[in-house]
């Protein structure tokens, strides 16, 4: 290792090129800050390169293949054949051409690119090794962005999140223990590609009517959901997973054991504790509003923070971040994260539940459609519903839960919905497009009144409770 | 840097107390703005800032009696051109925003909790270096409206006296919130003083009627000799002589010492509509002066009262207060004692009225009414009614107060 002689003097510091870093990069540097990105990876970080767009390429791979015998429907004689080492090359050609995007932004904005682990070795110096180089930089603020990684086993039949959309061939079978987002979007998505999926699941944690929908769905899709309770796990020549049934050991058999996990924060290589940034018991480093640490210079975003694990958060506080810092005077509110499961059909939720709009006080008036009374979805073939929660006395939407194809489409409105404060009215006034799936949204709407239209009398549903 | 200091707002004026700053460090202030609230025995005064600034350190703290001279704030001078003033004025009147200040909510924090408002709505807000959350929302389900932030703006940067047409506008077009009238200064300090007179001392208030018909039969003489004497210089040297005879209503209670101090000095309070409200004036040593120099002091000090020009010399602590609202209506009323006297009387309307005689007739007399609140802490209803009998003999037979001339 040969130590830099000299320490270079930078003004602004993000450590991470993932979704959070290399946005904070890029919104610093539009508001007029030198920036320098530490990347000791790849740009793009986990969520580019072996996150959620390597298994969004899946998940679009096998919504098409599960649209085939619709296509026989529609007059369509439709390929048998799957060529998985086709699908990962498309795959890979995907992730080549984001993270040359995100190479090119860097470079246009004018923002300079270390490779590199970076840690601190003082309140405002930061060391980056790369091979046998270490360089010392001098910086007046930096932002720590180094987001989350799942933990890699000894197994060779057990896999992480980053591992399962990186495989060379297809496995033939699968054993998912989980019931979060990675577990689900894996176990629906490699089932689709002709993976025999077994889902070890109990509650799902979703929406009570969504859940219960998806349930139907799995079952109708028959990927295998067992809800007994795991008691060991084998994952050294092949996979096996042992639930007790009725008092009696289970053992299912797979090709690989998929197990979602707590992601680990990156925090712990950092030498944060040279420099007195404190770190929560699970590794997380607690901010302000702004992103701000114990130390008035020392910013965290994303993963790294407590909070929820997603890019979708990660690139909120990213612009905020690095707008603040950039001297602007930006808004420290937690914004409606949307959240999105890509499952067949997907999953979009944003606001409460009537049962956390419940617990914080309000009487939920809450209304439904389905989707099968929509006419786009009849003409596409699908399922699902919209489902709204509003508070009866004044009328505000709580929430609105939506599985069904364009789920993931739709949600954006929804979102706007909750931060524009729209009531009842706001959401029942605007007029859709026909034949569209936002039909849906009016309809579910007119619901809470027993007003839809598209449903007889006996059929609507809207509760108040 | 430019030295607030406490001078004298009234003459005679040596020390008063911070009653409030209506600035904090870091607020733009501009000339002539208010800065701090200063109270003495009697009154509230507001010092302006001299210049247009930055207020930059705030040395006194509030409750601290200081003296005359003193340097209470400091302010940064600034250029007109430094000052975002011109831009939008409203801006350098309100708070410095404090994002920093207010406990930032966890990044997790679930949105049900935040304040209801679009994210533009909450950016007017931010533009105007207001919390939103201190904006009250006029839709009742809580939603905070760009009107409601604007409105909270206007509030704030409204001149304490005239709100400007334009919110008034405003607002008879919106749901017509109550009006505000400023609860400070002389207004607060009232309040003060009354809260704390009739939560300390339990009050009692007996009425009595007077046969104000011979005393205003003298004063016609007098006035037809060309000496016009105010009916309050006879009220004041009839008390006198009252209280010396009852000297437990012109004393002040110690607890502390366990002893009632009878006053030796007769400074007489005349409490006094000002337009700034309720102020009680003084005439010192009123024992010691003629029934004309009583006159000539007690229209002087009205004048001063009506053109709100009384002097801090006017405001010293009085022994008794009286208050005169005949000439305003009334027949009866239940005064709170100026603390820490221990009694207070008020007369009201003079009326012609038919009553009886000693000869059984039915004669028309000039009859007033009197109410007299006492501390029944030391002293009792029987004395109150002696000292109001003596009183009343007195302006009934006044040629008597002859007899008490030294």
């Amino acid at each position: 290792m040969v130590v830099g002689e000299l320490t270079q003097e930078r003004d602004l510091l993000i450590i991470g090129g993932g979704p959070a870093g290399y946005t904070a990069a890029i919104r610093a540097a539009q508001g007029g800050r030198k920036v320098t990105l530490i990347e000791q990876a790849e740009l793009g970080g986990l969520c580019l390169n072996r996150g959620c767009i390597p298994s969004k390429v899946y998940a679009h791979a096998a919504e098409e293949m599960l649209r085939l015998p619709h296509l026989e429907d529609l007059g369509f004689t439709t390929p048998t054949v799957h060529d998985f080492s086709k699908l990962n090359a498309y795959r890979n050609r995907v992730v080549q051409q984001l993270r040359q995007g995100v190479a090119a932004l860097c470079q246009a904005n004018q923002i300079e690119h270390i490779s590199g682990a970076a840690s601190f070795l003082s309140e405002d110096r930061i060391g980056v090794e790369s091979g046998h180089q270490f360089d010392t930089y001098r910086f007046q603020d930096v932002i720590i962005a180094t987001g989350s990684h799942s933990i890699q086993h000894e197994e060779s039949c057990r896999l992480n999140a980053e591992q399962l959309y990186q495989l060379e061939q297809l496995p033939t079978s699968l054993l998912i223990i989980g019931s979060d987002t990675l577990a689900l979007e894996a176990a629906a998505c490699f089932h689709a590609l002709g993976t025999e999926v077994t889902l070890f699941a109990d509650q799902l944690s979703l929406e009570p009517s969504v859940e219960k929908e998806l349930k139907r769905t799995f079952k109708k899709q028959k990927i295998r959901l067992v809800s007994d309770v795991v008691t060991q796990i084998d994952a050294s020549v092949d996979a096996t997973v042992t639930v007790m049934k009725n008092g009696e050991e289970v053992t299912y058999h797979g090709a690989y054991l998929f197990q979602s996990l707590a992601r680990i924060p990156n925090s712990l290589t950092l030498g944060l504790e040279r420099i007195g940034v404190t770190l929560a018991e699970d590794g997380t480093i607690p901010v302000d509003a702004y992103g701000q640490t114990n130390q008035p210079h020392i910013y965290a975003i994303g993963d790294v923070t407590p909070g929820p694990q997603f890019a979708t958060r990660a690139i909120h506080e990213a612009k905020r971040t690095a707008a603040h810092l950039s001297g602007q005077d930006v808004d420290p509110t937690t914004p409606y994260y949307p959240t999105v499961l890509r499952t067949f059909p997907p999953i979009a939720s944003v606001g409460m539940t009537e049962q956390e709009a419940r617990e914080v006080g309000h009487t939920v008036q809450s209304g439904q459609f389905p989707l099968n009374a929509n006419g786009t979805t009849t003409i596409e073939g699908g399922s699902g519903f919209v489902k709204v929660i509003t508070d009866e006395q004044t009328s505000l939407i709580l929430g609105i839960h939506m599985i069904g194809d364009d789920a993931h489409r739709l949600v954006g409105q929804f979102t706007q919905a909750l931060e524009l404060t729209a009531k009842r009215e706001d959401l029942l006034f605007p007029v859709m497009a026909h034949p569209s799936r936002s039909e849906a949204l009016t309809e579910s709407m007119e619901a809470l009144f027993s007003q839809s239209i598209h449903l007889p009398p006996r059929q609507q549903i809207g509760s108040r409770a | 840097m430019i030295e607030v200091k406490l001078h004298d707002v009234g003459e005679g004026m040596t020390e008063g107390e911070i009653a409030h700053y209506l600035v904090q460090v870091g607020d733009h202030v501009t000339t002539d703005q208010p800065v701090v609230e200063v109270a003495t025995d009697k009154m509230v005064a507001e010092l302006p800032a001299p210049v247009s600034g930055i207020v930059k350190e705030i040395i006194i703290p509030v409750g601290q009696t200081v003296q005359v001279g003193t340097t209470l704030l400091h302010i940064e001078a600034s250029n007109a051109s430094e000052v975002p003033v011109a831009v939008k004025p409203e801006v350098s009147r309100v708070s410095e925003p404090a994002p920093v200040a207010v406990a930032a909510p966890p990044a997790q924090a679930s949105p049900s909790k935040r304040v209801l408002a679009t994210p533009y709505t909450r950016k007017l807000a931010r533009d105007h270096g207001i919390d939103i959350e201190a904006v009250t929302a006029s839709d009742p389900s809580g939603r905070v409206s760009e009107d409601d932030v604007l409105r909270f703006v206007n509030a704030a940067v409204a001149p304490q006296e005239t709100v400007p047409s334009v919110v008034e506008e405003e607002v008879t077009q919106q749901q017509t919130p109550p009006e505000t009238i400023p609860f400070r200064g002389i207004r607060k300090q009232i309040a003060k003083k009354m809260t704390q007179s009739l939560y300390t001392i339990p009050h009692v208030t007996h009425f009595e009627e007077v046969d104000m018909t011979r005393l205003l039969a003298l004063r016609a003489e007098w006035k037809t000799a060309g000496r016009n004497i105010n009916i309050n210089a006879f009220f004041i040297k009839a008390l006198i002589v009252a209280l010396k005879d009852y000297p437990v209503f012109h004393a002040k209670l110690d607890e502390a010492n366990e002893c009632i101090r009878l006053e030796q000095d007769f400074h007489f309070g005349m409490a006094t509509e000002t337009p700034d409200g309720l102020m009680v004036p003084v005439i010192r040593h009123a024992d010691r002066l003629s029934l004309t120099e009583l006159h000539d002091q007690l229209i002087s000090l009205q004048q001063r009262a009506q053109n709100g020009a009384l002097r801090a010399a006017d405001l010293k602590p009085s022994t008794f207060t009286m208050s005169n609202v005949g000439p305003l209506g009334s027949t009866g009323a239940t005064p709170i004692i100026n603390y820490p006297e221990t009694a207070l009387i008020a007369f009201h309307k003079t009326k012609k009225r038919a009553c009886v005689d000693e000869d059984d007739q039915i004669v028309v007399r000039s009859m007033m009414n009197l109410s007299m609140s006492f501390d029944h802490r030391v002293a009792d209803g029987a004395t109150a009614v002696a000292f109001t009998n003596r009183f009343v003999s007195l302006i009934e037979h006044p040629t008597t107060l002859l007899l008490e001339l030294i």
